[in-house]
């Protein structure tokens, strides 16, 4: 009886979405009547409420559920939504209404939407304080080259060199991200960490805006041979099942470096020196060009010169890493994947396999004289670094 | 000599409420520059028939307008609002009276584009209200046309250069509402710029012209006679009639309320909607109309307004579906 009288009671309303559930109501009835009870009565007023919001123009304000209370938080939320919307509307009816605004510098822009290695221009250049030098007396007379002259005292940077070398990098960036390397964008003085934050955004590298630690690549075993390695497939996904095989990889090390301040970054710039790592830096007339195997002559003590450059290598490595998930898409892998790693199979499998094929975790490569030129490059490197007695780990995503 | 050259130098403090020296800036690119509007080729050769000629076009719309801007930017020049948009210099000045010259120049630049930009310049289209507008009009004034009668008096009546607009607020139970603004002189209807909204006259609405007006059958005769013991216009403009203050103080009175109310305004200042303006500055309609076509001049606007423009800057429930008190995003 007492059954047949829950299960009735409960089929009577209209949203009968306890239906299912009256197995566990016939364990405690009487405390589910009477949270049945209260769900009516919510029910109710719920209904009462889209009704006269139905047939008439007027607000009612909406219950809460829980509390079954009107809530002044939520009816608050959902006007500040609503006047926000009409506010975006009437801005983009009548917010620029009165004058037109000729194009001015804007600095956000400059982070939000940096300049690429097209929009690369003298006038941007001199917009952005990149011809100024230091004092005549500071200079480094390696610099003569990328000088155009004196004026007031100090020695100002030909712009045409400038932008030259400027492409010239990106050029470099591009290419390297465009076959999975690994790009550190560095640059340690101060405001210069969101230009530095926002281009390894876009190349989809890595930051360093703190003190470089000594040693991280020299003694990177010891210094950051607790980072987690991952493998990824071309696509970017990480692939699990290797946990095994990573724990005696080597630590990685950086395919490219990117310095906006070498002259506080010499030891950084000399470690990279020690393992044949490229590195790009921009030279001011002060600081060693030789420091950097490819150098951009430009002002360093300028954030907005620093955010220019740094944003157009953080453009070019978007297009490198575009072009790379192009390639991934239509099957083809712009590097050699790493040939020491054995897919995670079954034991029966493995053993059935033979020991030395290697492993099929990306597909085969595919791609003709690109992946030939780095196959040589690939073995060069593995003679350098066999001397080094280490081996680099080349193709495998470090996850920070 | 040395005096001269101090005479000669120019002077260091100068109020921004003092005009600006006619000195043009020093190869300095304007931020500011005219804006187009639709249809300019045609508007520029032809002006609107039925409304502006070629020349009065050309003086109320290019010439003023190009005059605003330039002063703009001059009041602007290394000030924090000079790369900021018209709408907001207007608010971002409002408050301060020692910006009220950029605030003059940006607030008449943006209600000349506002009122040129409501004007239908296409002769082969003609623009009507829609149902839902019209049908909002004839709710808030009775009908469409006292609406139209109320419009063209109240910028007839007002004395002096001014606009008059058609704005859209909320009622307080949030029902949209329509509502006529007259703004005098250089006045915003923006909600953000409401100090210097101007919507009346004050050399008719102050303090002393309304109880000297009430006091003129009750002078109050003592010692001093009418004046007061100082002598004329030392009498303080009270009334001489006792005023019952019960109420009117505390946190319950309706001023305590009122400003209640005012801190609860909505964000962004969407309480004031301005849908539809009339320009009654005089150079506007003098050259075509005369010194005494006023009335004339607002009659063939109101034949020239496109409601479009209206109708897209309004928010308002279409009538015929029922239920759109809800907001659903």
């Amino acid at each position: 009886m007492i059954i047949r009288s829950v299960v009735a009671r409960s089929t009577r309303r209209a949203l009968s979405r306890r239906s299912f559930q009256t197995a566990r109501r016939l364990l405690s009835a009487e405390v589910d009547s009477i949270d049945a009870s209260a769900d009516n009565s919510l029910r109710n007023v719920q209904s009462i409420e889209s009704q006269i919001n139905a047939n008439t123009d007027q607000h009612v304000p909406s219950v809460d559920p829980e509390t079954h209370a009107t809530s002044p938080a939520a009816q608050a939320t959902d006007l500040v939504a609503e006047h926000y919307r009409q506010f975006k509307q009437q801005q983009q009816r009548t917010g620029h209404l009165g004058s037109e605004i000729s194009p001015h510098y804007q600095p956000h822009t400059l982070l939000n939407n940096p300049p690429s290695p097209a929009d690369v221009t003298l006038e941007l250049l001199l917009a952005s304080e990149a011809h100024q030098g230091h004092a005549t007396s500071l200079w480094n007379p390696a610099n003569a080259r990328y000088i155009h002259g004196i004026r007031q005292g100090i020695h100002i940077i030909s712009l045409e060199v400038t932008a030259a070398h400027l492409r010239r990098a990106a050029k470099v960036v591009q290419e390297v991200s465009r076959r999975g390397g690994l790009i550190l964008f560095a640059g340690t003085r101060d405001g210069q960490d969101t230009a530095v934050v926002r281009a390894a955004q876009l190349a989809k590298g890595y930051h360093l805006f703190e003190r470089w630690i000594p040693g991280s690549i020299t003694n990177g075993q010891q210094i950051l041979g607790k980072c987690k390695l991952k493998v990824v497939n071309e696509k970017d996904e990480t692939v699990p099942g290797f946990e095994e095989q990573l724990f005696e990889r080597p630590v990685l090390r950086p395919d490219l470096v990117v310095c906006v301040n070498p002259l506080e970054n010499y030891v950084l710039l000399h470690e990279c020196a020690l393992n044949n790592i490229p590195t790009i830096g921009v030279i001011d007339t002060n600081v060693n060009p030789t420091w950097v195997t490819y150098p951009i002559p430009a002002n360093d003590d300028s954030l907005r010169c620093i955010q220019v450059i740094a944003g157009v290598l953080g453009r070019a490595g978007e297009a490198g890493q575009k072009q790379r998930f192009e390639a991934a898409s239509n099957g083809q892998i712009t590097y050699r994947p790493a040939d020491d790693l054995t897919l995670p199979e079954e034991p029966e499998a493995d053993k059935s396999a033979a020991p030395t094929k290697p492993q099929a975790s990306k597909p085969v490569a595919l791609g003709g004289e690109s992946i030939e030129n780095a196959d040589e490059v690939e073995a060069k490197m593995d003679d350098a670094a066999d001397q080094d007695g280490r081996k680099l780990g080349h193709r495998i995503k470090m996850s920070s | 000599m040395i005096i001269r050259s101090l005479l000669r130098r120019p002077t260091a403090l100068r109020t921004l409420a003092s005009p600006p020296l006619r000195c043009s800036a020093p190869s300095s690119r304007s931020i500011h520059s005219l804006p187009t509007l639709n249809n300019h080729e045609e508007l520029i050769r032809n002006g609107i028939p039925g409304l502006f000629s070629k020349e009065a076009f050309e003086e109320s719309w290019t010439d003023y307008q190009q005059y605003m801007l330039k002063e703009l930017n001059v009041c602007s020049a290394g000030m924090p609002w000079e790369y900021s948009t018209i709408s907001s210099v207007v608010i971002d000045t409002a408050r301060d009276p020692m910006k009220a010259t950029p605030f003059n120049y940006a607030s008449m630049a943006w209600n000349n584009h506002f009122f040129f930009k409501g004007l239908a310049t296409n002769p082969n289209q003609t623009s009507a209200p829609s149902p839902t507008l019209t049908h909002h009009l004839a709710t808030n004034f009775s009908s469409l046309p006292s609406f139209t009668s109320t419009f063209l008096d109240t910028a007839e009546a007002m004395f002096g250069p001014g606009f008059v607009w058609l704005v859209q607020t909320r009622s307080a139970n949030s029902t949209p509402t329509l509502r006529i603004l007259p703004t005098y002189l250089s006045g915003s209807p923006l909600s953000g710029a409401h100090y210097r909204r101007q919507s009346t006259d004050m050399s008719q609405h102050n303090p002393s012209s309304i109880s000297t007006a009430s006091d003129s059958l009750a002078t109050p005769t003592g010692p001093n006679g009418p004046n007061g013991p100082n002598g004329p216009n030392s009498n303080p403009p009270t009334s001489s009639t006792p005023t019952n203050t019960v109420g009117a103080f505390g946190t319950h009175s309706a001023a305590e309320r009122a400003s209640k109310a005012a801190d609860k305004k909505p964000l962004g200042g969407v309480d004031v909607v301005p849908l539809l303006c009339v320009n009654t500055w005089e150079h506007v309609w003098l050259r075509d109309y005369g010194i005494r076509g006023k009335r004339e001049f607002l009659e063939r606007w109101w034949n020239k307004i496109d409601w479009d423009v209206v109708q897209a800057a309004a928010s308002l429930p279409d009538p015929s579906v029922k239920g759109q008190g809800r907001f659903v995003y």
